[in-house]
Parts: C-alpha cells; structure tokens; sequence
C-alpha cells in the first residue's frame, strides 16, 4: 500500500528543524523519508504567504512533506516534550494530508541521440504516477540535413509536453530525474489535498 | 557536390570569361579617371573609371525601396516563423523579390536599369561570392580534432583563438572550425548554453573587425575602394570589446564551472590535433590575391564587360581564389570534410540570397547616394555624428543582414559628405577625412550583428549545431534578453562613450 502523505508546516530555523527530523528518523532506527517542499520542487508558499512572512519578520516558515507514520511520531513527542527539553524546538504550524501531486514537463531536442534518452526516461515512469496530455511530435525531414546559414531547419526534432500525476514521493524522485536532463523542462509540483 | 562546382564555375565563366558575351577594351593603366588611393592596399573605388553619377537617385521613389526592405524582412522572419517552408522555397521568395523590382526598374529605365544591374552583379554580387565561396571551401577542409577539459581557462583560448581567427578566414569560416571542438570539450558539463552565447558574440561576430576578409560588410566596403589594412585602425574598439567579454566571459564560466559534477567527465581528453592544415596554407593564398588586388588595382589597366568597367587586377584575384578553392577540393581527403559536415548548401543559400538582396539594393544605394538630393534625405540628415552611425548601423544590423545595412550607410555616408563627387574620389576622401564615420559603421555592422541571432549568418549555424548537440539554446528573445541585451549593449555604450 502506497505511504501517506502530509505537508507539514514548521516554524522554526531551517538547520534546527532538519536536525531535529533526521536524528528523529535515526533514533527510531525505521526507514522514513521526507522533503523540504523548496529543495525537492515542491510549490509551497503563494507570493501572498511570503510577504505576510516578511511582514511579520517572523522565523523562516518551512513547507515539509513526510509521510504520515513519522508525522505522527514527531507530533507525538513534541507534546511530550517539556518547554527546557530543548533550547529551540521546532513548532508545527500546520498539517494537511496529501491526496496527490503533479507537474507538467516540456522539451524540445534536435537531436536523435537525445531524442531517444528522453523516450527512455519518460518509459521509465514508476508505477503509481500516470502521463496525461502527452502528445509527443517527432519529425524526421532529410532535406534538411547539414549545417545551413540563413535558413536553419533540423533534419530530426523531437518536441513534447505533459503532465505528471501520483503519489508525491514518486513524483519528487521522478520530477528530479526528468529535471536533470538538459533538454527537458519541468515546473514545480502542485500539491492537491 | 560536382554538380554545384560545375553550376558555380559556368557562372563564373558566362559573367566573366565568355568572349561573346564580353567585349573587351583595355584602357590604358594610367587613367586620368582612375582615382588612385592614397593607402597601399586599396583598390580604387568601383574598379577602374568612375562611371559618371546619373539622376537616377533623385528620381527614384522612396518605395522602390520595398523589395529590398522585404527581402531582408524575409531573412530575418521566415526562418523564425516558417522555418520548413523557408528551408524548402528561400531561392523562390529571393528571386521573387529581385524581379518585382527588376522588371518594373527595366520597363521604365530600359539601359539604364540593365547597366545598373550589370554593374551591382559584376562589380559587388561575384566578387563577393566568389570570396564567401573560397573561404568557405578552403576553411572547411580543415578539421580540428580532439577534446579538451572544457575549463574556463581552455574555453577562453579557444575562444581567444577564434576571435583571431575570424579575421583572417571570416567569422563563417572560425565559426565552422571551433564550434565543434568547443561542444566536444564541455559535452560532460550541464551548464554550457553561456559558452555558445559568448561563442556567437565572439568568433561569429567581433571577431571579424580587423581585415575584409573578417565580415562580408567589410569586403563590401573593400570593393568600394576602403583599403585592405584600413579596417585595422577599429583595433582599439575590437580589443575593447573582445577583451571585456572574454573577461565576463571567464568570471561566468568560472563561476558555473565550480558548480558542475566533475565526476560526470568521463569523456576521455585527447589533445587537439589539426587535420587538413595544409589549408592554413590556402588561406594565406587568399589574403594574398585580395593584397594584390588593391595594390595593383590601378596598373594593369580594366576590362569592359558588358560595358562595365571591371580592373583586371580584380579579375586576377578572383581567379587566385577559385583557383585555391579548388586546389583546396583537390588536395583535401574527403574524410576531413566528412567529419566536417561539410556540404554546398550554405555558400547555396549566401549566392540564392544575395542574388536577390543585390539586385533589390540598387535603389536604395541609388538613392542614398544621392545624399540631401534623394528621397532618403531625411536619413541622411538625420543621421549626423559617428555615434549616430555606429548605433544606426548597429540596430539595423541586429535584425537585418549586415552586409546591405553597411553598404546602405556607407552610401548614405557618401551622399551625405560627397553628394554629387564620383564614388572613387568621395571613397578617397572619406577613408581619410572622415575616419571616426566609416569606423563607426564598420564597428556597428560588425558588433552588432551579434546582438540576435538574425543579425549575422554564422549566429544561426552556430545555434542550429549547438542544439543538435544536446545544448538547449535560447529562443530568439531569450537570447536577446538574458544575453545580448544585459552584456553586449552596456559594452557598446562603453564604445561609444570612448571612441565614438
């Protein structure tokens, strides 16, 4: 059965609440995983919430995704925790459940070679995740191989678009492998609850 | 590629050689009419006797001007537009464009016109093609083989050497040679796009200020008399700029390079190694006969083809460089020119469209000679400082070809100082009293054809290469707005701060 999903909203400083997380994950001695929403491309924060944020001058707001079973745990223990337990502990502002995510890719190749590691890439697609929209051009025209000066076509292009939809932690690992390849653009993912 | 050599030597033949169609008269070497430059190195303006200016630019009118301003306007768009259909019909559209202006000019003008069309084929369009022609043949027997590390410090050699370079062998030419070799030696690194970006600025643009060999506007103006050597006095602002930008460009690449995964070299260096040198050779051929033909320009008399002077000293340059064109063909193994992708069709789409462009510039030329007298007065007067020229020249040149842009301000120069003189006398005048002028439309046509990737033709070539080689080059406004724009234009109001 697929993990289960949240965005967490933390308060606190950037380093505290990652520390505070992965000595969390590695006391318990279990696999859990999760995300800072702004490094794994993850849309968090509208321009609204970031202005409010200036406004206030308060401490960085931080957007985590992790899956519910160490949610759980860390809230757990947070309420467990005495006020002089720690000298900063990190406060949980908010927390909503994760129904799915998404994002849209494009690309555009000129060259065959590239052409076929993005067919390769995009066959990779894991399991849960599903491909709409996808309506890829590919064009082969012979007269117009060579190098040409004013009037520049390619004799093979391979031109596409689509959007990503599943789980989110096999949305962030498959966004990162698609935004590592040169030619393919991808925006940040849409979190839906 | 026979069947083109053969198309391309015939045309030759029937223009200049065919005694039927050339009635031939030697003048004597010392002609009163021939102005004699005041530099070694130059060949008098317009070959030979100046035909006398006719009334023809106070007569014609202002949209007689259209073919040409829609034959540049169809360079500069299809190829973003309708990239397939431009590909497959430009030779159409080019010819199209020549005949609506050619035919009514005829009716109307009958001899005059015929001269007039003579002369611009002779005296520019074959010239003209025959250099493209032989630099291109010559440069592209020559292959530059290997990769390098793809470092800062490697990129700006290589492109230090192509900004050299496309002086001497023209920035096509540089472009062709190097563009490879520097998407090889960077193939590993994700950030390159810049690499390219400042490639075009450099090796396909600045970098061929420094003879006419550099830039086909400079080879124009050295058909209209401007002296071989004269275009060295834009060294400072050549240097200026090319030294800002290979400084930029060091700073950029430096910046990318420390974030780049050097694990992901696994590309294996291999030194650089030239194959096809003997070519190098060729080229000095070229400069050489281009030399020669201003220097002798004015003593070995002319010939009267089809009633337009030509100096036979322009016709023995023209048979040095065919004749290293195809010694460049023979001696060249094939596999070097293989591994170059080298093929007819780009000096193919230079003679289609510059058939055209030369045929619909002769009202525009006309005119403009015609200075203060013509219907392009208003130009003419209102472009009046050097700084006005090299930014007149410049804008034109971003999004126009910039060898008809030269000519036209060259022109509009000539009409503007010497209205009525003939052209080889106002040319005579202008290379000296008026260096600043020439030195800001030089400057402009040239530098400024970097600024889109319409504004010079190497500029596409480049693109096209690049982003078959896996690089993701920017769209035409993306490349005007996060690069040209930002780097190149705050360079050129430092130019024109210092020297114009």
């Amino acid at each position: 059965m697929a993990k289960q999903y949240s965005e967490v909203v933390f308060e606190g400083h950037h380093g505290n609440i990652r520390g505070f997380i992965e000595g969390f994950i590695a006391g318990s001695g279990k696999e859990m995983s999760f995300f800072f929403s702004d490094r794994a491309g993850v849309k968090a924060e509208t321009i609204s919430d970031i202005i409010k944020e200036w406004i206030s001058l308060s401490n960085k707001i931080h957007h985590v995704i992790m899956e519910s079973e160490l949610l759980n745990s860390i809230k757990k223990s947070l309420e467990n925790l005495d006020e002089s337990d720690v000298l900063s502990r990190p406060s949980i502002k908010s927390v909503k459940a994760i129904k799915a995510a998404s994002f849209r890719f494009k690309f555009a190749t000129y060259g065959k070679k590239y052409g076929d590691e993005i067919k390769n890439l995009l066959d990779k697609l894991p399991g849960g995740l599903s491909m709409k929209d996808y309506a890829p051009v590919e064009k082969v025209n012979e007269d117009a191989k060579g190098v040409e000066l004013y009037s520049p076509a390619h004799d093979y292009s391979f031109e596409g678009s689509g959007v990503i939809t599943g789980p989110v932690d096999e949305a962030i690992a498959f966004r990162k492998a698609l935004d590592d390849h040169p030619l393919v653009d991808v925006t940040v993912i849409d979190l839906e609850f | 590629m026979k069947r083109a050599l053969v198309v391309f030597l015939a045309l030759m033949a029937v223009m200049y050689l065919a005694p039927a169609a050339v009635s031939i008269g030697f003048a004597a070497g010392n002609d009163t009419a021939t102005v004699e430059s005041p530099e070694a190195g130059a060949p008098a303006a317009h070959n030979g006797a100046p035909e006398p200016e006719s009334a023809l630019g106070q007569e014609l009118p202002l949209w007689t001007v259209l073919p040409f301003a829609g034959i540049l306007l169809s360079i500069a768009l299809f190829p973003l537009a309708a990239p397939h259909f431009w590909h497959r019909h430009f030779p159409k559209i080019s010819a199209a464009w020549a005949l609506i202006f050619a035919l009514p000019f005829l009716f109307v003008y009958k001899g005059e016109a015929l001269h007039e069309i003579l002369h611009i084929y002779i005296v520019d369009y074959i010239p003209f093609i025959i250099l493209l022609w032989a630099l291109f043949v010559i440069s592209g027997g020559i292959y530059v083989k290997g990769a390098l590390k793809g470092s800062p410090a490697v990129n700006c050699v290589i492109m230090l050497i192509g900004t050299i370079l496309a002086s001497w062998i023209g920035t096509t030419g540089a472009s062709m040679l190097l563009i490879r070799p520097i998407i090889r030696s960077n193939a590993w690194r994700k950030n390159k796009v810049h690499t390219v970006v400042f490639f075009i600025f450099l090796v396909s643009n600045i970098g061929g200020t420094l003879t006419p060999l550099g830039d086909p506007p400079l080879f124009l103006g050295f058909l209209h008399g401007v002296p071989f050597f004269w275009t060295m006095k834009i060294l400072p602002e050549m240097l200026t700029a090319a030294g800002i930008l290979l400084a930029l460009y060091f700073i950029i690449d430096s910046f990318y390079y420390r974030r780049e995964d050097k694990s992901a070299m696994t590309m294996e260096k291999s030194a650089i190694s030239i194959e096809g040198g003997v070519n190098f050779l060729l080229l000095g051929g070229v400069v050489c006969g281009v030399l020669f033909s201003g220097l002798y320009q004015t003593k070995l008399g002319e010939l009267n083809i089809l009633g337009v002077h030509q100096n036979t000293a322009n016709l023995i340059k023209d048979a040095i460089l065919i004749f290293m064109g195809l010694l460049s063909l023979w001696i060249t193994k094939k596999e070097i020119r293989k591994a170059n992708e080298f093929s007819w069709f780009p000096i193919m789409e230079v003679a289609y469209l510059f058939a055209g462009i030369f045929m619909t510039i002769i009202p525009a030329l006309a005119i403009l000679k015609a200075g203060e007298h013509g219907a392009l007065a208003f130009l003419v007067k209102a472009v009046e400082t050097p700084a006005h020229y090299f930014w007149a020249t410049g804008t034109l040149s971003s999004f126009l070809d910039n060898a008809p842009t030269y000519l036209t301000f060259f022109n509009s120069q000539l009409g503007k100082f010497y209205s009525g003189m003939p052209e080889a006398a106002a040319v005579a005048k202008l290379i000296v009293d008026k260096v600043p002028y020439l030195a800001a439309v030089s400057a402009g046509a040239v530098f400024m054809g970097a600024n889109t990737y319409i504004g010079n033709a190497p500029n596409f070539m480049v693109k096209s290469i690049a982003e078959e080689s896996g690089i993701a080059m920017p769209s035409f406004f993306g490349y005007m707005f996060k690069y040209s724009i930002p780097i190149l234009i705050p360079i050129f109001i430092i130019l024109t701060l210092i020297f114009f």
